[in-house]
């Protein structure tokens, strides 16, 4: 077990660093950035400014530079060993690019040497590695990107929990009871709604539900006076707000948020369900089909017994691999929900980020996201084990 | 001998999206306390069908036992409720299956596995199942039995799974074992320890025993009556003498005639059956045997010839007697070789 985790914790290194190597690549090739809506409302800049602009974001560096910079901290300036400076003159990145009249290329080269002047550490990270995410560039320009991500993380976990407890609680007996009737009309009507609620976007049910309870909502109410009107977005509400015309809900209350909460839950709940439940029904029927099932049968156990006992320890196995991969979504959050429901939560800032080319953002959150993902696997791996005496490392 | 089970006209029928699958068709036998009977017939014949039934084993849906009376103790087991046909399942009819391989649950230690059904019928608690657990693991010979008991089906090898489930079907040391091909996924010298030992408990315990196989060797040490089944029905019936010595029916002849026999010499070569059995989806209204077999005649066609005495106690269901034809074939097959 010792000798698998140190090769499963080499591996998981490993995959980290390629990881954060490729994504740094993928941003750096991707068009746009943070120059292009600034050169479009003024387009009169001049190349000198346009130069000490892009040295603020440090594109001037080349993207392996920034890399290094990004993940360690380095290079920050000169080798100086024994009072003598080394590598001062390797160009780390084209300062001002020479125009075409002067025969392209470039015309000043940001040298080793001027590193500490053009880009002092103030400015960059430590590095990533060090634990410092660096400072956010647009979305809120300067603060640490790591306590912004800290201010929106409990929003994105209150949603998530609260959505993964309900969708196990629903999840785990409809796929079971769906399993135990195959073929009867429950099943039927089950695996239909079930296959539509995983096939259709995220987006989709937002969107519905803020239709029905919020934009029709006074419709409805002329016909059903009981039809409720719920806020459509954000955690709490800034003014007071009537949910029908006999409740006034306050804003900052725990029935307010309460509220706030109904729709993004709802809407996650119904895909988690969707998806789970299909699951873990046909890993049931797989199970119900084995010998081992009709020997604790014969036996003369109570179904019920059969069931919980015998099948569904079984069934539930490789459910875990759906579960642990749950670990890395409370941090990242639910991208298009909290998008729809304007949920101050990770997913909105990642998506925020990526719209407005916030680099520092979307990497520390892509980063962040696959060592949880890493880590989440090799729990799964080792949770197997447990629940699988036929499982060694 | 008092008749322990008596099973009457038994019919199993499967519905599925294909038809109806007409697995077992009215089938009748008893078995006597403390005998041993075979129930022979190749994969389809409805062997296994037919002794899931009885405890109603077999899934439902898409299965139904459609017709038949299962006397065992006097009451009939079709007609109990599912609780009352529970506490006879695991306790007075115990039942041991194909596979040990799969047939034990891979996350439950072999101890769970068989305290269960100690805790469930006999209401003993942890610690009396558990003593008596490693009694049982120590009479089917597990060596070690007592730190054996903790650990998981993956650690037995397959013949020591199948003495785990015989601990398990004895464990409540039932009237009526069903060995549904129990030593058919075993290697042959396994096979015949577990055969050994199989006799040797019913000795000690008086049990009665189903033993379900395709295999008339197997069956021949140790039946005390042999049941041939083909295509859902019973085509013979006879005591292990008279059924090995005179065969009644063509087929039963057919399946004696494809086991090697180490006193025949070299020369002498296995004559299988031709053809395949029939499609259980329209069961012929003729004798199912007739296309395969070498005595078929004009009736054979026409009607399905029911089982009938031929002498006291063998029963069989043909139209012809092979008894005496048989001779003359075996004459005309001696000379040709």
């Amino acid at each position: 077990m010792t000798a698998y985790l140190i090769r499963r914790l080499f591996q998981m290194v490993i995959v980290v660093f390629v990881v954060s190597l490729f994504m740094f690549f993928l941003f750096n090739i991707a068009p746009g950035g943070p120059l292009t809506g600034l050169q479009q409302q003024q387009r009169r800049i001049t190349p000198e400014e346009k130069a000490r602009i892009r040295a603020q974001y440090e594109l001037d560096l080349y993207w392996p530079v920034r890399y290094t910079r990004w993940l360690v901290g380095q290079p920050q300036g000169p080798l100086v060993i024994g009072g003598q400076e080394w590598f001062a003159n390797v160009p780390m990145g084209c300062y001002l690019e020479a125009t075409p009249e002067e025969g392209g290329g470039c015309a000043d080269y940001v040298y080793l040497s001027e590193m500490p002047e053009l880009h002092p550490p103030i400015k960059s990270s430590r590095g990533i590695l060090f634990g410092d995410f660096g400072n956010s560039t647009v979305v809120q320009a300067g603060r640490p990107v790591w306590d912004l991500l800290a201010s929106r993380l409990m929003a994105t976990v209150e949603l998530q929990v609260i959505s993964l407890v309900l969708a196990l609680v629903i999840a785990i007996p409809l796929g079971i009871y769906s399993a135990v009737n195959q073929y009867s009309k429950f099943d039927y009507t089950f695996t239909t709604a079930a296959f539509v609620g995983s096939s259709m976007p995220t987006f989709f049910f937002g969107l519905l539900f803020i239709l029905l309870f919020t934009v029709l909502a006074g419709r409805a109410q002329e016909v059903w006076p009981w039809w409720p009107t719920l806020p459509p977005g954000l955690r709490e509400a800034v003014r007071p707000y009537d949910v029908a015309s006999w409740l006034r809900v306050q804003p900052g209350t725990p029935l307010d948020r309460f509220l706030h909460l109904l729709m993004p839950v709802a809407v996650l709940t119904i895909f988690s369900v969707a998806a789970w439940s299909r699951f873990l029904r046909s890993s049931m029927l797989e199970v119900l089909r084995q010998d081992y099932v009709r020997t604790a049968r014969a036996k003369g156990l109570v179904e019920r017994l059969v069931i919980n006992k015998h099948a569904l320890r079984n069934a539930l196995i490789p459910f875990i691999t759906i579960l642990v991969l749950q670990i890395p979504i409370f941090f990242a959050g639910a991208i298009v929900t909290e998008t729809v429901f304007a949920w101050p939560g990770m997913g909105r800032l990642y998506f925020d980020a990526l719209n407005r080319s916030d680099y520092n953002i979307a990497l520390a959150f892509i980063y962040v996201t696959t060592i949880l993902t890493v880590v989440a696997t090799l729990l799964g791996d080792i949770l197997y084990s447990v629940v699988d005496p036929r499982i060694r490392y | 001998m008092p008749k322990l089970l008596e099973v009457k006209n038994l019919k199993t029928q499967f519905f599925t999206q294909d038809g109806v699958v007409h697995a077992v068709n009215g089938i009748s036998y008893y078995v006597n306390a403390g005998e041993t009977v075979a129930i022979v017939g190749e994969s389809g014949s409805g062997k296994s069908v037919g002794v899931m039934s009885l405890i109603r084993l077999i899934p439902q849906p898409p299965g139904k036992i459609v017709d038949g009376e299962v006397m065992f103790d006097g009451q009939d087991l079709l007609k109990l409720s599912e609780d009352e046909l529970r506490d006879i399942r695991g306790n007075r009819i115990a039942m041991i299956f194909q596979d040990p391989m799969t047939s034990l649950n891979p996350v439950l230690t072999i101890g769970r596995q068989i305290t269960e059904a100690l805790e469930l019928h006999l209401n003993m608690n942890k610690d009396q199942a558990r003593k008596r657990a490693v009694q049982l693991l120590e009479m089917v010979g597990i060596p070690g039995a007592d730190s054996r008991l903790d650990d998981y089906p993956h650690q037995f090898s397959g013949g020591m799974r199948q003495r785990v489930m015989i601990a398990m079907g004895l464990s409540c040391d039932p009237q009526l074992l069903i060995a549904d091909e129990p030593t058919t996924a075993l290697d042959v010298t396994i096979q015949a320890q577990i055969v050994d030992l199989t006799r040797r408990l019913q000795d000690e315990l008086g049990m009665a025993i189903i033993w379900i196989t395709h295999d008339l060797g197997v069956v021949a040490g140790m039946a005390d009556r042999v049941i041939v089944m083909y295509s859902g029905f019973i085509v013979e019936e006879g005591n292990v003498n008279d059924l090995y010595g005179k065969p009644r029916h063509p087929y039963t002849l057919g399946l004696l005639r494809s086991i090697p026999r180490l006193d025949l010499g070299r020369q002498k070569r296995l004559i299988p059956i031709d053809g395949l059995p029939p499609d259980l989806l329209e069961p012929p209204t003729h004798c199912p045997f007739a296309p395969r077999c070498s005595f078929v005649q004009d009736k054979c066609w026409q009607e399905n010839p029911p089982l009938v005495e031929v002498t006291p106690g063998h029963k069989a269901a043909c139209w012809v007697d092979i008894s005496n034809v048989q001779v003359q074939v075996s004459a005309k097959e001696e000379a040709a070789s």
